[in-house]
Order: structure tokens, then sequence, then C-alpha cells
């Protein structure tokens, strides 16, 4: 019953769970709709045939399905992330925002006045990511050219965050804990200490490989560390008790941005 | 246990409390109000009802006399003075009658009936064989003493009654002494 995408009414285009797009310097690459309750049972096998392809980037995306909704996950690449001092006498987060743009406008000179940033929360501890590729406006402009709904633009390491806490529920019990969200050789290094966020910077690899990682924990204090990405160059070594990885890490892009629904009779598994 | 995850988002960089938040503090304040303005209709109600209650129960019993008033203090000691002369009412002279009475008389005397009251009136219906058992019962009522003064005055045979076993009288006194 269910024609092109182009055919059907937008209404439905709409209420259809959005796409969830990895967004990098090099491409864009469409993870199909988010995992979730559907109202309409019916419609989630009659989606769009293509689960997760690769384009050029947001706008290539944006003409190939017009009118459909879309949360965008972002590279380390694209980002720079601010931890802001527990100490700091700054009330909301507009007090935040200003703060930090006037910290990134320092290093980072002009251009810093006009990207985009987020404040977040964590366990007591405020941050501000920084969008330094581009600016809203021009995904904005993309998106509303097709008829897109863009409903989130996100850092991926807090989804990856979130999949790790699932995958690896250790990380949440340790005193101390790492997460090494791997972009090639950009690494988001998050400490939890009891699953609370304690500390959050990018560190760069001088090489993307497995050594290069572990050597960065060297000179670290000693944390039950997981690390999740991709970009790697080989894979990790079989009995490594130190560092703990979760998928592999080799590949143009994140094998997953989600944890997969576990099948409804595990329970009865034995 | 699910730990606070932060959750940065560029369209959103300002967290803020959502509608869902505003709505979920309209109804509570909202709940509030209606539970309010029930409470006060309902002490309302409350209020009317005891005053009806208050009302209705007022008759029923009776009031008792404010302290410190000089008249009702006196009405309390009339009635005293009353009750304490009914108490000393000679209740056993009118017992007593009835028997000297019957002990006078020879032959056969049945007492019937006997009334006293407060009045001081006494009434004696009996039965009797002949005339003269009723004017010896009368008699002795006559002769009956108390402390060298006697108990009856005006003292007679009020009816008698004929018939073929025997005859009914009465007998009427008044107690002598103190009027009631």
């Amino acid at each position: 019953m269910w024609l092109a995408t182009t055919e059907r009414p937008a209404w439905t285009n709409r209420l259809a769970a959005p796409h969830v797009l990895w967004m990098s310097p090099g491409g864009l690459r469409d993870f199909g709709p988010a995992p979730g309750w559907r109202p309409l049972a019916g419609a989630r096998g009659a989606q769009a045939p293509a689960a997760s392809d690769w384009h050029t980037n947001f706008d290539a995306w944006c003409q190939a399905h017009a009118g459909r909704s879309c949360k965008l996950v972002l590279s380390a690449w694209l980002l720079h992330e601010l931890m802001l001092d527990k100490n700091l006498p700054l009330t909301d987060d507009t007090a935040r925002l200003a703060y930090a743009r006037n910290l990134l406008r320092h290093y980072h000179g002009e251009p810093a006045v006009h990207w985009p940033l987020a404040a977040w929360q964590a366990a007591g501890r405020h941050g501000v990511s920084a969008l330094h590729a581009t600016t809203l406006g021009a995904l904005q402009t993309s998106a509303h050219r097709a008829g897109v709904l863009l409903r989130s633009v996100r850092p991926w390491w807090s989804l990856a965050l979130a999949v790790a806490l699932q995958q690896a529920p250790r990380l949440a019990r340790a005193d101390l804990g790492r997460l090494l969200v791997v972009d090639g050789t950009l690494v988001t290094q998050i400490d939890l200490a009891r699953g609370q966020l304690t500390r959050l910077q990018q560190r760069q690899l001088p090489e993307p490989t497995q050594a290069a990682l572990r050597a960065t924990q060297q000179e670290q204090a000693e944390a039950y560390t997981c690390a999740l990405g991709h970009g790697m160059q080989d894979e990790p070594p079989a009995n490594d008790d130190s560092l703990r990885c979760l998928g592999s890490m080799q590949g143009r892009s994140p094998a997953a941005l989600w944890c997969a629904p576990e099948p409804a009779n595990r329970a009865f598994n034995a | 246990m699910k730990h606070r995850l932060p959750r940065p988002d560029f369209l959103q960089p300002e967290a803020r409390p959502g509608v869902l938040a505003w709505a979920w503090c309209a109804t509570g304040l909202l709940v509030l109000a209606v539970a309010g303005l029930d409470a006060r209709s309902a002490w309302v109600d409350q209020q009317a009802s005891a005053r009806q209650w208050a009302v209705a129960a007022r008759p029923a019993s009776p009031q008792p006399p404010a302290s410190g008033d000089r008249i009702a203090a006196e009405k309390r000691a009339q009635e005293a003075r009353r009750w304490l002369q009914r108490l000393a009412h000679p209740w056993a002279d009118a017992w007593l009658a009835g028997e000297l009475a019957g002990q006078a008389v020879q032959g056969r005397l049945a007492w019937l009936n006997l009334e006293h009251d407060l009045t001081g009136q006494l009434r004696l219906a009996g039965w009797a064989d002949d005339a003269a058992s009723a004017q010896a019962a009368a008699a002795a009522l006559r002769r009956q003493m108390n402390d060298g003064v006697p108990s009856w005055a005006a003292v007679r045979v009020a009816s008698v009654e004929r018939s073929n076993e025997g005859q009914r009288f009465e007998i009427v006194a008044q107690r002598a002494g103190a009027a009631p």
C-alpha cells in the first residue's frame, strides 16, 4: 500500500520514526529509524528499504528523504568539548554558555563567536559542547529546503556513554571508570566515579592503533576502562584485561548508535 | 540504578523545564484548588448541621437554673420543704388502720380495698356479715391513737350494700392533723 517515500501523505512521514544520522567530516551515515515504540505496528514492515547507507553530507540526505524527520549524531571531529570548573560562580545555563563562548573565543579566535553551543550537566558537573564544523543555520536551511524536520543534534559521546553503560554495567559500579570513545585518532575520554561523570576531555592519538590507545592510559590513574568506537587500524590483543573493547573498533563509522533491543523471550532461556 | 546522563542538544542549548513539567504543575495546582473549595463547602455544611442539631436538642433537656439567681434559690427552698413534708407523711397509720379495725370485729370481716393518698383521705372497703361489724370497724378507727392524739377524724361509714351473703361497706376517714 505504501509506495515510495515521496508519495506518502506528509503527516505519515512526519509521524514516522526519525532517522538517526551519523555526521562526520567524511560523510553522513543513515542508521535508519530510531528504535522505540511505534503507534502503528504495520508501518514497520513497510519502511524505506535502505536501512543504513552513506551520503556525502546532510544536504544530500535531506534531498533523498524529503519530508522525514531526523536526529543528528555528531562525531567528535566536529566538536570542541569544554568542562567547567566546579567552583565557578555561574548560576544558570545562560551564564555558562556566555562564559564558554568567551573562553572559546580566547582560544580559537573570532569564528568561535558563531559556533552553536550546548550546555550539559551530570552529577553536579557542567560542561559545554561547541560545534565548530558548521552552524545550526546551515543545517536548518538544508532541512527546511527539503521539508525535513530536525529533531535533535547531539554529540556522539552522550549516546556512546549510554550504550557503554548498558553493555558494561560494571562501568557504572566501579569506583573509577573510564570510557574511551574512539573516532580514529581523536579520543573522547569520559571519567566516571561510581557512575557519576567527573571528567570529559578530548585527546589526540599519534596513530590510530591499539598500542597508542593503551599508551595514553599509562600515565593516568588506574581505572576500569572500556573503549568503543571506530577508525582503528588493528584489532585489540586477545588477552588484555586492562582495557575492554565493546565491539569492533575498525570501520568508517560506529557499528551501532544504540543497543539492539533484546529478544522478548530472553527470560525463558536457560 | 539509573544515573543521570548528560544530554547535550544543540537545538536546545539550555536546559529548561519542559511543557510536561508545566502541565504537571498546573494540574497539581488545579487539584489543590478543587480540594480547597471542597473542604470549604464541607466546613460550611458541617457548621449548618451543627447549628441545626443544637436547636433540635435544646427543648429535650431542661435548663439548669443559673447559679447566683435569687428567685430560683427561693423556689428551690420551697420545693425542698414540700418534699420534706411528703416524706414525713405517716403511711404507717394507714396500714395500721386496717389491722386494728379488723382485730376489733367479731365475726367475719374481709378487707377488699384500701385507698390512701397524700391528701389524707382514707377509704377502706370491706365485706362483713352484718351492719354491726361495719360500725365496730369504724369505732376502732376512731379509737386509733398516735401518741395520745386520734389519727383519724371524720370517720364514718360511707356506703353499705346489702346482699344475701353479707354486706359490703366502705369507711371514709380523713387524716387528723396537717392539711395537705
